[in-house]
């Protein structure tokens, strides 16, 4: 029967090398996506690793040229590890590592060194990134090390069996085919890392970082929301739709809204189309918490009119400004970690982190939100007016005069304070008209303030509420939604919009709605944010992306307080912001797993530890069926009152914990063992042997060229006396020839002395002496 | 049956848990520069904050976990036994086989070492094995030479393996009791006789008889026994045709080493003792191979007149256990037949067996250039 060929990409070096070159292509891949390193080496180190891959056999290197390269390589990493990012530096290092020994021949030891390499970018690549596809290439490697470590050690293995004298025939050679059953238990020893990783990464106990080493945290892969502070209107021909998600917002099912509108930043001051906020408004003050429980006060009173509580969590991802997004009137704020101050603004009921962060920012926050009642805001807003007419003599009818009195006093000089406090009717603070009715001249203000007119005037308004509506609806109905076409440079962007191009995003129906408001004399300001009606069903949450960045209106009403008014055409914002359909979902898909991967990989910590341990506890006795009740029961039993469910998971608890740490101990009794242990394995006796054979044969051959040869069927004994008898200047080869013995057969061990002896003997034995040759029959 | 035998057999049939099973784990060079990789990783972890490190010290311990759970799943429940020839001349390769059973029900077992112990714990040989499907058994063999005849005890087997990834090896030993016979060593003996005055080809007698060797072949007389007919070459010549064999009365060979000495001169004679029992071994084997009958005669008892390869083959396991006797009484030499040619081996001592012809062993083997024999070629 005809052999069967093996064949040559299942052979065992085929498949060793090509998993190697997979593994260092796969490793650097993961390096170059994290974005981290120069555009030139992430493109042009693919090239250089197949260059030095292929290069070992067609283009080998002398060494003298390899020695040049590694000190140009060394003086340059040194120069770069000095003058700029140390952690670039290292990967450079790494990178010239990897070339170099791609480039020379590959044994055994040089293929563990190429995985140690490997290992390292992944490493790197494990500082550099927060992104998720890091777990995609973190699989993937650990599948190729796996498979990769095991070939390696059956070779290292054979190789080393081989050099002790097992028979190569027996075992594995170079040719001998990798089987499947190989592959697939490679896979099963990944399920089982896998499995361990996962209770090890859970309950490794998570320490306040940065303790140890000042200044060493992990790089911070900040990144910017599509939020802004401030609003600049017209410097962009286009706004592209980025759908980079900025945060989570989860509450008790089913959601207590529709939509949310997530304040971030209030702006009062307007000129030149730029909304920027009003320093002597944000007087922010510093809030703490005593405990890690409590949570911080902001609003002290709900506000006026009809309003619905709304308790939420949100999961912020890094951004670089420190905003805290949140409802409108929000009372309460509790934040998940320890250690973060807030800043919180009265004045604009806006808070934020001082120092931007890295990691996800979760907090819990109580707003009151105004629902669409709109008969009983008007009545409100009436009985409010009733008040007022009582102690002010400002009225509907006069508020032109009355602006234009503001917008004058606004050009005088200050001689008072700056902020100027009163209160409404119903006693709050009311709003300080000077910076909220401010409107900058232009040419055509005029024609702004007639649009305003117009407005009201075609609503037929009369109250402040109805007025601020009739804009809002006269925006919403007369002007056009788009991201295109917007720069507008040597314009007035706002007046420019409103009377000529009549289109642009919400930023723009912002900024008109503000100003014509202050036209109509109603104090205004501009609230840059976050709106979205994205649920996302599969993890329960509001999803919020950078393209849901939007800004709208609040708008002082007497007797309700501030009151958000958004201009923009509610249906474009939909269609823009939030897609439908299968892609929908998918994303919706990937944004759960993206919310998990952030949730309990990126961003778990010591309380979610914690959290998770008692989850565990609690739901020990239903984990453990039949044996979890008779444990519940046991405990019961034992504890009097205690609860049982309770009594038992702390027992199961207790239990494992005292088992952990007892396997704990007897391994590192054993790791001392083994390690005293290996020095005398057998295969290192054999060795010794060896060495001890080794060292006669040495001296056996030096004597061979000085004429003395030993003829097989002399004993080591009778040579010994024969040469002494040739040589008496050699004496003491039957002594060592004795020794000799006793280390061969006797099991004598090698002590310094006997290697000093034989050393000794070596050394006379190869003294250049001509005279008194051996004559052999 | 020797009683060790008797025991090795009834140890090898125990148990394996009663067969002083030891065991052991200890880690690598890779493992033990692992360690503190995974140390500096876990502390960076800590020190960073950094999840993702968190995950790597994870996977880091992981695999470390893996890599002991793996090769203790790798060597369980497997079995060995051991293939010995029956005996092999001192410093010729022996081939010694090992057949590895694997018993597991689900897991293959891969990259086993096999080390095989003689007493004291000395390595006999190592094997290794790439692969063992389960319920399945494979052969391998390892080389070894003994470089000392007599009886060598073959002691534990021990099983390790540092597979899936090299950081820690794990082994499991028990007894696995063996014995093998290390044969002097044989050299071509015919020019050594022949420098003492003997050629074989003299001792043929050249008569009829009822031996073992072929005297030549002659026409079928009536009465001759049928069992003497060759058929083969009847078949081919048409007529039937009978074997006579030669006779063998005078083809005894009886080989005599006196294996007592003085204690005193027993320190100086070992050494030439032993080329004693390589000389008798070499020449027993030269007249067996003449299809003489050879008996041995020592103090430690007779090897009985036979012909042929079962012959050598107990002669040597005589000469492979003999030893010097140095007792005040030693036992007496059994009686000499008078009809075989007497061979006196001497290695310094006086010939004591009157027409007997000593040779002297002292200069054994007859020349510094003689290849020793392979065992299959003396048989």
């Amino acid at each position: 029967m005809a052999k069967r060929s093996i064949p040559e990409k299942r052979q065992f070096d085929s498949v060793l090398r090509w998993l190697l070159l997979t593994t260092v292509l796969w490793s650097f891949t993961a390096l170059a996506t994290t974005g981290e390193l120069p555009v030139l080496i992430a493109i042009g180190g693919y090239p250089m690793i197949l260059l030095a891959w292929y290069g070992e056999t067609r283009y080998p290197l002398n060494k003298w040229i390899w020695r040049g390269l590694i000190v140009i390589a060394a003086l340059y990493v040194g120069w770069y590890f000095q003058t700029q990012a140390r952690t670039d530096a290292i990967i450079y290092l790494l990178l010239f590592l990897l070339i170099n020994k791609l480039w020379s021949p590959k044994k055994p030891r040089d293929i563990m060194q190429i995985e140690v390499i490997c290992f390292f970018f992944m490493l790197s690549a494990s500082i550099l990134t927060m992104n998720m596809s890091f777990i995609f290439f973190f699989i993937g490697f650990v599948f190729l090390m796996i498979v990769g470590l095991a070939l390696l050690t059956v070779r290292r293995e054979h190789e080393m069996l081989g050099s002790l004298g097992a028979d190569s025939r027996a075992g594995v050679n170079p040719n001998v085919i990798v089987p499947n059953d190989f592959f697939w238990r490679s896979l099963g020893s990944m399920l089982v890392i896998f499995f361990f990783t996962f209770w090890i990464f859970a309950l490794f106990p998570r320490f306040a970082e940065q303790r140890m080493i000042p200044g060493t945290a992990a790089l911070s892969a900040a990144g910017q929301t599509g939020f802004t502070n401030d609003i600049r209107l017209g410097n962009v021909d286009q706004i592209d739709m980025d759908s980079t998600t900025v945060m989570r917002v989860m509450m008790p099912l089913p959601p207590a809204v529709q939509n949310l509108y997530l304040r971030g930043a209030v702006l009062e001051d307007y000129e030149n189309g730029k909304w920027t906020p009003n320093p002597e408004v944000h007087q922010t003050e510093p809030r703490y918490r005593s405990t890690s429980n409590d949570s911080i006060t902001l609003l002290s009173n709900k506000p006026q009119g009809p309003v619905q509580e709304v308790k939420y969590a949100v999961f912020l991802n890094p951004t670089a400004n420190g905003n805290l997004f949140m409802l409108e009137n929000t009372t309460q704020l509790q934040l998940s970690r320890r250690g973060y101050g807030v800043e919180y603004d009265p004045q604009s009921n806006t808070s934020r982190i001082p120092f931007p962060q890295a990691r996800v920012i979760n907090y819990s926050a109580t707003s009151f939100v105004r629902t669409a009642d709109a008969h009983a805001m008007e009545e409100l807003e009436k009985a409010a007016a009733v008040k007022r007419a009582a102690h002010s003599s400002i009225t509907a009818s006069d508020w032109t005069s009355e602006a234009i009195r503001i917008v004058r006093a606004m050009h005088k000089p200050q001689t008072t304070s700056s902020v100027h406090r009163e209160t409404d009717a119903t006693g709050q603070d009311l709003p300080d008209r000077r910076i909220y009715l401010g409107i900058p001249t232009t040419p055509a203000k005029a024609r702004v303030a007639r649009i305003a007119q117009v407005a009201i005037a075609s609503a037929k308004a009369t109250t402040d509420l109805q007025k601020a509506r009739a804009i809002e609806n006269y925006l919403q109905q007369n002007y056009r939604y788009s991201l295109k076409n917007l720069s507008m440079k040597r314009k007035e962007p706002t007046e420019t919009f409103l009377t000529e191009t009549r289109q642009g995003h919400c930023e723009y129906f912002a900024s008109a709605m503000a100003l014509l408001l202050r036209h109509a004399g109603i104090p205004s300001r501009i609230v840059n944010g976050f709106y979205t009606d994205r649920w996302n069903p599969v993890g329960d949450y509001f999803q919020v992306e950078k393209a849901d960045a939007h800004s709208w209106v609040e708008a002082f009403i007497d007797g309700l307080g501030w009151v958000s008014f958004d201009p923009s055409p509610p249906g474009e914002i939909v269609r823009q912001g939030s897609a439908r359909g299968l892609f929908y979902k998918l994303r919706s898909y990937s944004d759960a797993i993206k919310m998990k991967w952030r949730l309990y990989v990126i961003d778990y910590d010591l309380r979610d530890q914690s959290q998770f341990v008692r989850t565990m506890m609690q739901n020990t006795p239903d984990n453990l069926g039949p044996i979890g009740r008779l444990l519940a029961n046991g405990a019961q039993f034992f504890s009097g009152n205690l609860n049982a469910r309770e009594a038992a998971g702390k027992a199961v608890f207790a239990l494992s914990s005292a088992i952990g740490l007892v396997l704990l101990a007897f391994g590192s009794v054993f790791a001392l063992k083994f390690l005293r242990r290996r020095r005398r394995s057998r295969e290192y006796q054999l060795l010794l042997q060896r060495r001890r054979v080794a060292l006669y044969e040495k001296i056996l051959k030096t004597l061979a060229r000085r004429g003395f040869i030993r003829e097989p069927g002399i004993t080591p004994m009778e040579f010994a006396r024969r040469v002494e008898q040739a040589r008496p200047d050699l004496d003491g080869f039957v002594e060592l020839t004795r020794l000799y013995y006793e280390l061969r057969y006797a099991d004598r061990i090698l002590e310094t002395s006997d290697t000093s002896a034989f050393a000794e003997f070596h050394r006379r034995a190869s003294a250049r002496i001509t005279t008194h040759r051996l004559q052999h029959a | 049956m020797r009683l060790t035998n008797i025991i090795n057999v009834l140890v090898s049939r125990m148990p394996r848990w009663k067969r002083g099973v030891r065991r052991g784990l200890y880690l690598t060079t890779e493992g033990l520069l692992f360690i503190p990789l995974m140390g500096s990783v876990g502390f960076a972890a800590i020190n960073t904050g950094a999840n993702l490190l968190y995950l790597i010290f994870a996977m880091m311990a992981g695999l470390m976990s893996v890599s002991a759970l793996a090769s203790w799943m790798n060597i369980r429940r497997l079995d060995v036994r051991r293939i010995i020839p029956d005996g092999v001349p001192i410093d010729e390769e022996a081939r010694i086989g090992l057949v590895v059973e694997n018993k597991k029900s689900f897991f293959f077992s891969y990259a086993l070492r096999m080390v095989d112990l003689l007493d004291k714990d000395h390595i006999a040989g190592v094997a290794f094995l790439f692969r063992l499907p389960v319920k399945q058994s494979q052969t391998v063999e390892y080389s070894t030479r003994f470089s000392r005849r007599g009886r060598h005890h073959f002691h534990r087997v021990r099983i390790s393996s540092r597979f899936p990834f090299g950081l820690a090896e794990k082994s499991i030993s028990w007894k696995e009791p063996g014995e093998i016979l290390v044969y002097p060593k044989l050299y071509p003996a015919r020019e050594f006789l022949q420098s003492h005055g003997i050629d074989i080809g003299d001792y043929e007698t050249g008569r009829r008889g009822h031996g073992a060797s072929l005297f030549g072949l002659r026409d079928y007389i009536a009465g001759d026994s049928a069992q003497s007919i060759h058929w083969k070459i009847s078949a081919r010549r048409g007529e039937l045709v009978v074997r006579e064999m030669e006779a063998e009365d005078h083809r005894k060979v009886t080989l005599i080493l006196d294996n007592h000495v003085a204690p005193k001169q027993a320190q100086s004679c070992r050494e030439n003792f032993e080329r004693a029992v390589s000389c008798l071994a070499s020449v027993g084997a030269e007249f067996l191979n003449a299809n003489f009958q050879v008996e041995v005669l020592t103090r430690l008892g007779r090897v009985p007149y036979d012909f042929g390869a079962g012959q050598l083959r107990r002669i040597l396991r005589s000469m492979a256990i003999i030893e010097l006797d140095e007792s005040e009484k030693p036992a007496p030499l059994p009686p000499i037949d008078s009809d075989s040619m007497l061979f006196w081996i001497g290695y310094g001592n006086h010939c004591t067996c009157a027409g007997a012809l000593e040779l002297d062993a002292t200069a054994w083997p007859p020349s510094s250039n003689t290849a020793p024999l392979m065992l299959k070629e003396a048989v």
